[in-house]
């Protein structure tokens, strides 16, 4: 009996991109540092996607300033992506921007047989909206939770706790460090972060181990591990060029 | 009366697994099994073990997952009578099946890491599963389990339909209900039903899998399709279809997730529909983990039909009690047995469960009479030879209580109609000064109790 007419397809993981846009992201080319890491990394993202075909990365990306917007709005092949640099200009309307992706990550449109999505929040100040209130509807859609949730802090004045708050507190485990966001001090060292977070990341995320859900009665296991972070960005004494944010 | 085809089922290592070099972390079983008046049974069980670092023993958490939950029906199919009330049964699907699954599983995942320890401690978490059940009778079939298995009924003119999902909003992603759960057992109920069967009722299949085949299909739609496709393909009952089977699912996982991917199939036998259900199906399960070792004092062949001529017991437990250590507590406990059946072996989860079981019950000494009365149908079908005592006691890991008032029923007990009163089950503890039970440590209060149950049981009437 010949196998039937149905399709079979790989799994959606979306990738999504929240960048701030800011007036400050213009000082000490920040914003052109983020242009560059992001559009760099999509080779390396692209072959991470290519090795393993049973997901489908979906590149989409939020910018928020005065205003939270979509950079881009449709969920993008990562191999037909092709970058369009952010403009710094502007508050920060971080809280904005997180209501923009739980409203995006709700079922429908996302897929119930999608992959847990990937969220890089690049921030380098303090929101300037209502950012609990954005947190918070985050918060409620089931996909932000299962979610992988990543935080890059540009410079000093980023503040860590807010991002700290983005991507929740989870405890250390066995031979690991509860999670930090990642505080990039130069162009170099925020180019190994976008870079961790495209391939190792999203390889980690393509490919997941089922786990243990949370239940009314047990607490949630955790979501995907992460992968280590590369000995370059762990170890301080490695060369990633002066501090200069 | 309804009739069931011998389930089928396969298992296929994931195209993403493969390529990582990682094993198939699923697991299923199919086999018929027989309700204590001989009623066919049929069997269908699947898993899917989490995998990665957190559960890195989860392959074998999803095959002992199969195992114990086959050996948890078979204990309670050897219990209680498929003709009982169906409330009963649905009950049993809901509380007690999931109660002795998750009890069994744990004993035998301990079991596991103690003849192969790791690095760390022992962590029921290492092998965390999944668990899909389906149990096919003449007159109802059920399902229970627990983790992100689906469920699909297709009718005989092709249409499928979902009866069953994980649908927990907390469960999306990789996220699953789990047996390495404290609580395993409660979440059973929420995925469990029994469904009657009237005798004229259509044809139909049911398609139980892992959520691989599902998170390989574009849609829902096309989910349903394959099922059906699936479900047919077992009709054809020829050498080739296991292959098509294997091939199929290779297929899904590489065109699909990646995922391992795990279907059972069983189905209505229809007398115009094909041939007719064979007398011996060949089960699908995976190759035992630890092979239980042969009876020291029995052969493998010929087994004796069961109840026909049993060998005393007395002189086994003499035999037994001769032999020092767990050995002679093995020899003990599994004489006599059923050849087909598996008993404990020395060490063994089954063993184990029953010690723990006698140590409870010893613990709480004013518990113990209401236990065994609640057991009282039991105690009545293996003294009226209408049970075997060997699968309940190679069921022990599911159900201990069940295997010790098995291995505890007398020597003498005979089917002539004697009265309680005069029967030798009914005498004093110390008339029987050789039971299996003082081997695992029975306390007189255990001892005394089961005798006053014996002799409140009636013998089998006289013919």
């Amino acid at each position: 009996m010949p196998f039937p007419d149905v399709k079979l397809a790989n799994r959606p993981l979306h990738f999504l991109y929240l960048c701030d846009c800011s007036g400050s992201m213009a000082a000490s080319g920040k914003m052109q540092a983020l242009n560059q890491a992001i559009r760099q990394s999509l080779p390396g993202m692209a072959a991470v996607a290519r090795d393993n075909p049973e997901a489908r990365v979906l590149v989409r990306a939020v910018s928020f300033a005065d205003r939270a917007a979509w950079h881009i709005e449709t969920p993008t092949p990562v191999d037909q992506l092709e970058w369009r640099d952010l403009q710094a200009g502007g508050i920060t309307a971080m809280g904005a921007a997180l209501q923009l992706v739980a409203a995006a990550l709700q079922t429908p449109p996302m897929e119930v047989r999608a992959l847990p999505p990937v969220l890089v929040l690049i921030s380098d100040g303090q929101p300037t909206d209502d950012f609990a209130a954005g947190l918070e509807a985050l918060r409620r859609v089931p996909w932000a939770q299962k979610a992988v949730r990543l935080a890059i802090a540009l410079g000093h004045d980023a503040d860590l706790e807010v991002l700290q708050r983005f991507i929740g507190t989870e405890p250390a485990t066995a031979g690991r460090s509860p999670r930090r966001p990642l505080q990039a001090g130069n162009a170099t060292s925020l180019a190994q972060y976008i870079q961790w977070a495209s391939t190792a990341v999203v390889g980690a995320a393509s490919m997941p181990a089922s786990r243990v859900s949370e239940t009314p009665l047990e607490p949630a296991a955790g979501n995907i591990p992460l992968p280590d972070l590369p000995p370059t960005v762990l170890d301080p004494t490695d060369d990633v060029g002066p501090v200069v944010w | 009366m309804i009739r069931w085809v011998a389930p089928i089922g396969a298992s296929r290592t994931g195209a993403a697994h493969r390529r990582a070099g990682r094993p198939c972390q699923d697991a299923v079983l199919c086999r018929e099994l027989r309700g204590l008046e001989g009623q066919p049974v049929m069997v269908m069980a699947v898993a899917d073990g989490h995998g990665g670092r957190r559960y890195r023993r989860s392959e074998v958490g999803s095959r002992l997952a199969c195992e114990t939950a086959l050996a948890a029906v078979q204990g309670a199919l050897a219990a209680r009578s498929l003709d009982g009330g169906e409330e009963g049964w649905s009950r049993w699907l809901e509380r007690d099946l999931p109660e002795a699954i998750q009890r069994g599983w744990l004993e035998a995942v301990a079991a596991h890491w103690q003849s192969d320890p790791g690095e760390g401690g022992f962590e029921a978490l290492l092998y965390g599963s999944t668990l899909g059940l389906v149990v096919m009778t003449p007159r109802w079939w059920g399902h229970t389990g627990l983790g992100d298995w689906d469920l699909v009924r297709v009718e005989a003119d092709g249409q499928a339909r979902l009866l069953e999902e994980e649908n927990q909003p907390t469960a999306l992603g990789e996220a699953t209900c789990s047996l390495c759960q404290p609580r395993a057992a409660s979440l059973f109920a929420r995925r469990a039903g029994l469904h009657r069967l009237d005798g004229g009722a259509a044809d139909f299949a049911l398609v139980l899998c892992t959520d691989g085949i599902r998170k390989s299909c574009a849609t829902d739609g096309d989910f349903l399709t394959l099922a059906a496709w699936l479900a047919r393909g077992d009709g054809e009952a020829d050498p080739e279809a296991a292959g098509t089977l294997s091939a199929a699912l290779d297929r899904i996982s590489r065109e699909g997730s990646g995922d391992d991917v795990t279907v059972a199939v069983g189905r209505v036998w229809s007398p115009g529909g094909g041939p007719p259900p064979a007398p011996s199906p060949s089960p699908v399960e995976p190759a035992p983990l630890a092979p239980p070792a042969p009876h020291p004092a029995e052969p493998l062949q010929a087994p004796p039909p069961p109840r026909r001529h049993r060998p005393a017991i007395g002189r086994a437990v003499a035999i037994g009690l001769a032999l020092a250590g767990v050995g002679g507590i093995w020899l003990a406990w599994n004489w006599p047995r059923s050849p087909t059946a598996l008993p404990p072996t020395p060490g063994s989860p089954g063993l184990r469960a029953a010690r723990l079981e006698v140590e409870r019950l010893c613990g709480q000494p004013a518990a113990i009479p209401l236990a065994l009365r609640r057991r009282s149908e039991l105690f009545v079908a293996l003294r009226q030879g209408r049970q075997d005592p060997a699968p309940l006691k190679a069921a022990a890991a599911a159900d201990p209580l069940a295997a010790l008032i098995a291995a505890d029923l007398p020597a003498e007990d005979r089917r002539d109609g004697t009265s309680p009163a005069a029967n030798p089950a009914g005498r004093p503890a110390a008339a029987r000064p050789h039971r299996p039970l003082r081997a695992l440590g029975a306390c007189p209060a255990l001892l005394e109790a089961l005798d006053r149950q014996w002799a409140l049981t009636p013998a089998a009437p006289t013919p």
